[in-house]
Formats: structure tokens, sequence, C-alpha cells
């Protein structure tokens, strides 16, 4: 069998690909807790971050890697005041509102963790498996720095104050992903305030989209390719995402069937297998949804969970989603 | 101010006063509530049948997904406007049909349903303390001590709905569950979850939560 890293180069070139990628997406969080880590530690430490990557992605033995601490790594480096915990992820209790600026390098606060724990597990299994690292959305860390109630305000009454925001994450993003790329990443997007279950599709075209494109346009430019994970129901923008220019579209629980068509064939969707399941699921439940994934999606999927993998989600139930690709002929 | 009697006209300004909030213009909205008071339409009159009308509409527009999150806020902040001018012609506190305090639980910062939900109760007539999010035990406790007849309390992730069980432990071992009507939602909150851990009641949108702390009173 080919390795992970080959199958995933294949099938982003187009050919089919036996077995299929597959990446139940286990990030900090579970790791953490199957390698019987506090949280916090795994958050703040890039090399607590990448042991317990790499503990879970050779338990697991699936086919990606996946660098992502919490969705608050930029903003908090740009400014903003977050709460930890031992073994939940942090909240934000402050916005930054005004004084907001792009951070001096792409390794400033916890992005140096993120950036840290990248290089390690691209030197620890960079040559088997894509190591992707996770960064918001241009539209999330806009609303994070002006604080979401502010931004979405400024969206319907002051777009230019929107923007202003929305550039200073653009700029920061730019300068992370750049860092993300040359410790041997592959950016990967998530942008979960853009979530068709929050804004309109004309909110999006208008407030996010044009800022995923640039995102994405330099990291092309930077040499690398990219996906984007949206959070919620995505119905309503999923005609829109591929203007974005993105490889791969990652996609929450919804009608995969209909995620395909209005996707079209070609693309690489990865998804979707309920995220709740894996907590009270049972292992069957999850091979089925699975199957029911590759059935619908096709060849042109990478089989993964809807969403991140949760902390307390049953080992047995993340190993089937794995076995299910493994079994898998088209 | 003499209450004239055209019906005909303050109908008219009603419904303008309701579209105001839909249209999301809290300029316009508070010029109405101005002319509203000017032409001696009753505040409660005003606020029930102008502002709290036009949300309720912005409410069907969301279920409907017309209107999206940034839209509710808007038209709430519209409503919150208009709010202010009728306010000081209310009869004194008498308008409010109870007091409900509303939270999302520790380790959560979900709270965007939450808002929502705030929105929509306050429109209903309720007063409502917003005791915000990544709540601690005590801080909902504290709230119902200071006296209030509903404690909401809203989850997005299966992670913190426990939290929402120990809030409950926590107002037993106070003495103060009788004193308190106890309502749970959001998205991975269910009925059967709200039964089990001994809430009074349990809703999945906003509109539903109205109802809830409306039945729950009764
Ligand atoms: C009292 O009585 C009542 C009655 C009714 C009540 C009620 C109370 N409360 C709500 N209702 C009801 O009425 C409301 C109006 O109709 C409704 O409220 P809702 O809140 O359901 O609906 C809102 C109007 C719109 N919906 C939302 O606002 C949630 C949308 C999604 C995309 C979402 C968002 C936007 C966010 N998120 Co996150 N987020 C997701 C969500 C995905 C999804 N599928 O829902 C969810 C909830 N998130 C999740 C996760 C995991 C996380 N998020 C996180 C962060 C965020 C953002 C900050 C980016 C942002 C929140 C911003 C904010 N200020 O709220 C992190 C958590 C941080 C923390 N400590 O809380 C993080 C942990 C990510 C990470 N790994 O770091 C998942 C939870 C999984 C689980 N374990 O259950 C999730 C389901 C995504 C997924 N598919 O996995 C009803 O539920």
């Amino acid at each position: 069998m080919e390795q992970a890293r080959e199958r995933l180069q294949s099938l982003l070139v187009g050919d089919r690909v036996e077995p299929p990628v597959v990446f139940p997406i286990v990030v900090a969080n579970h790791a953490a807790r199957i390698s019987n880590v506090p949280l916090i530690s795994a958050l703040t430490d890039g090399e607590i971050l990448s042991e317990v990557l790499y503990y879970a992605y050779q338990f697991y033995n699936y086919d990606l890697i996946m660098v992502f601490a919490d969705v608050f790594v930029e903003a908090e480096a740009m400014g903003c005041r977050l709460e930890f915990f031992n073994d939940e992820p942090p909240v934000m209790v402050e916005p930054i509102v005004d004084g907001a600026r792009v951070a001096e390098s792409g390794r400033q606060g916890r992005m140096a963790v993120i950036v840290d724990a990248t290089s390690r597990l691209v030197t620890m299994a960079g040559k088997e498996v894509a190591v992707l690292t996770s960064l918001k959305g241009p539209f999330s860390l806009a609303s994070f720095l002006s604080g979401p109630e502010d931004f979405f305000a400024s969206l319907l009454v002051a777009p230019e104050r929107a923007e202003f925001f929305l550039r200073l994450a653009l700029e920061n993003q730019k300068v992370f992903a750049r860092e993300i790329i040359r410790a041997g990443g592959v950016p990967f997007i998530g942008d979960p305030m853009a979530s068709g279950s929050v804004i309109s599709a004309d909110i999006f075209a208008r407030f996010a989209l044009p800022y995923l494109k640039e995102l994405v346009q330099a990291i092309h430019n930077s040499g690398s390719w990219t996906g984007i994970h949206i959070c919620g129901d995505t119905s309503g923008i999923l005609s829109l995402l591929p203007e974005s220019g993105a490889e791969i579209f990652s996609i929450d629980d919804m009608n995969l069937s209909a995620v395909r068509a209005q996707l079209g064939d070609d693309r690489v969707i990865m998804g979707n297998v309920p995220t709740g399941l894996f907590i009270d699921g049972e292992v069957a439940e999850v091979k089925k949804a699975g199957v029911d994934c590759l059935e619908k999606g096709g060849q042109r999927m990478i089989l993964a969970s809807a969403c991140d993998v949760p902390a307390e989600a049953r080992v047995e139930n993340v190993r089937a989603l794995v076995k299910v690709a493994e079994e898998w002929r088209w | 101010m003499e209450k004239r009697d055209e019906p005909a006209i303050s109908a008219e300004l009603l419904t303008r006063l309701a579209r105001a909030v839909v249209d999301l213009q809290p300029a316009l909205v508070i010029d109405l509530c101005q002319q509203a008071l000017k032409e001696g339409v009753a505040p409660d009159v005003a606020l029930n049948q102008g502002l709290a009308k036009g949300m309720r509409q912005v409410g069907e527009k969301f279920a409907a997904r017309e209107y999206f999150v940034p839209e509710v806020l808007l038209a709430a902040k519209a409503m919150y406007a208009g709010f202010d001018i009728l306010k000081e012609h209310l009869p004194q506190k008498q308008g409010y049909r109870g007091r409900v305090a509303l939270g999302v639980v520790q380790g959560d910062i979900h709270d965007i349903g939450k808002n929502i939900v705030k929105v929509m109760v306050q429109a209903a007539g309720f007063e409502v303390i917003d005791l915000g999010r990544n709540v601690p035990v005590e801080r909902f406790v504290a709230a119902v001590r200071n006296g209030v007849d509903v404690l909401g309390m809203s989850s997005l992730m299966t992670t913190t709905m426990p939290n929402m069980a120990k809030v409950v432990i926590a107002l037993e071992r106070a003495g103060l569950r009788n004193r308190v009507k106890v309502l749970v939602g959001g998205a991975p909150v269910t009925k059967v979850f709200a039964e089990r851990i001994g809430a009074d009641g349990y809703a999945d949108d906003a509109y539903g939560a109205v109802k809830e702390v409306e039945r729950v009173l009764k």
C-alpha cells in the first residue's frame, strides 16, 4: 500500500485512490485526552502538542495530521484576552477593538506553539504523511478582534469598520501562512464564523469570500495547496466556495449527496460523519455513516468527521472510521 | 398629552414602527416612537403592537432563514433604541411579565443563540438579566438568590452540557430550587436531557423559549 502522503497527492491530482484517504479530524483536545495529558499543556507547548498529535496519529493510523490547538490562537497573539482551563478549550474574555495590529512575525504569541509543533511533526512523520496546520479564515479572526456583536453590526451598518478588521486579519494570516509553509506544513483554513448557520450568502459573498480568495492566493504564491473548513450548515454558500481557489472543501454535518451535486464531481470533499456519533454512537453506526459518505461522496473524498473529533469521543468509534477506509474497495 | 381619538392613524403608525424594526432602521424606530408618544399612543401599545410585533416578524424571518444572526442582532438594536424612548413613559416596572436570568454555562462561549433568545424573551415583555457566557455555577445560583422567576441556561457543546446539571444540583443544595423555574436549550440539548437533569422546560429555538417561559410561569 502506498503511504498516506502519496495517496493524498494522487487524490489531489485526480487519480483514484485505494484505500481512500481517511482522517477523523483529531486535534489537540482528543489527542491530549487519549495521551493522558492536560489539554492546557498541549495548547501552550509546541513539543507537547506535537507529541500528542503524533501519538494519536500512530494510535489510530489515519492518513493526515492536523495541527490545531484552539480557535483563538491568532486572536490572542494579536491582543485578545483569553481565559484558560485545565482540560477545556480556552474562552475569549475580551476582544481588542482598538489597538489591534498584525503580528510582527508568524511566531507571535502561541502562533509560535503551532509553528513549532508543525516543524516537529514534519520532522517526525513528514515523509509518510502530510501535516496540515489550521489557521483561521479572515472573517472569523476579524470577528474575534472586534468582538462578534460589534462585528455583525458593522457588516450591516458600518462596512468600512468591518473591512478594517478583515484587512488586519487577512494580513496577519498571510504572515502566519508563510511561516507555516516554511515549517513544512500545509495551511488549512477554518472559518467557523462564516458558517451558513450564522450569516447569509450575501454577507458571505461580500465579506468572507474575497478575503478567503486573497488568503488562498497568498498560500498558492508561497508554493502550497490548501483547504477550507466551514462549520455548520453551508448549503447556501457551497456554490460560492470553489471561487476561493482552495483544493479541498471540508464540510460539516449535512446531506453529502446535495453537497456533491452542488460542488461538482471533481472537487475533493472532506467529511462528514457527525461528530456526536463519535461520543454516543455505536461502532456499527459510525461504520454505516462512513460507508454512506464514500457512497454519496464518491472517489474524490477524504473520509473524515464533520468537524473536529470531540475530546470525549470513544476510541473504538474513531477506530471504526479508519477501518471503513481500510476495508473499502471502489 | 391628550389621547387622540384617531385609531386609524395610530394603527398606521404602529405598522410603520413594526416595519422599521423589521427593516433594521434604529433611527427611524426612534423617530416613530417619539411621534407615537406625541400623538398620544399609549407607550405599552407602542411597545407591544409596534416594537415587539416587529421583533416577532424578525424571529419568523430568522426561522425561515431569510434573516441571519447579524440581521436579528441589528433588529434588536433598533428595538432597544425604541424601548429606551418608551421606557420612561411606561408605568413603573408593571410593564414586565416576569424576570428571567439567562446565561451560557461555564466553559462555553457560544453565546449567539443565547443572545437571540434574550432578544425574543425581552420582546415578549419579560425583564432579562443577562449573565453572559462562560458563567460559573455560583453566578447562576447568585442570580436566583437575588430573585428571578426563570433561570435559562444555554450550552452548544456536549462537553459543557453537564454544567447545566451542576447548576440544578447547586440550586437544590442552596435550598433555592423551588424558588425558580429552570429552562435549558442550545443545539445539542434535548428534551430527554432536560428531564433527566430535572429542568422544568426545554426549547429548541428562540420562539420555543418564549413559549416555555410563558408556560412555566402560568
Ligand atoms: C434557556 O432556554 C434556551 C432555549 C433555546 C435556546 C437556548 C436556551 N440557547 C439556544 N437556544 C436555541 O435558540 C437559538 C436561536 O434559535 C438557537 O441557538 P444556536 O446557538 O443553536 O444557534 C445560533 C443562532 C447559530 N449557531 C451558532 O452560533 C453556532 C454555530 C457554530 C458554527 C459555531 C460557532 C459560530 C462558533 N464556535 Co463552535 N460552533 C459550532 C456551531 C456549528 C453548528 N452546527 O451549530 C459548534 C457548536 N462548535 C463546536 C466546537 C467544538 C467549538 N466551537 C468553538 C468556538 C466557536 C466560535 C468562537 C468560532 C463561534 C462562537 C461565537 C459565539 N460568540 O457564539 C470552540 C469552543 C470554544 C468554547 N470554549 O466555547 C470549539 C471547541 C472549537 C475548538 N475545537 O476550539 C462544536 C461543538 C461540538 C460538541 N462537542 O458538541 C460545534 C457543534 C461545531 C461542530 N460541528 O463540531 C437554539 O439552539
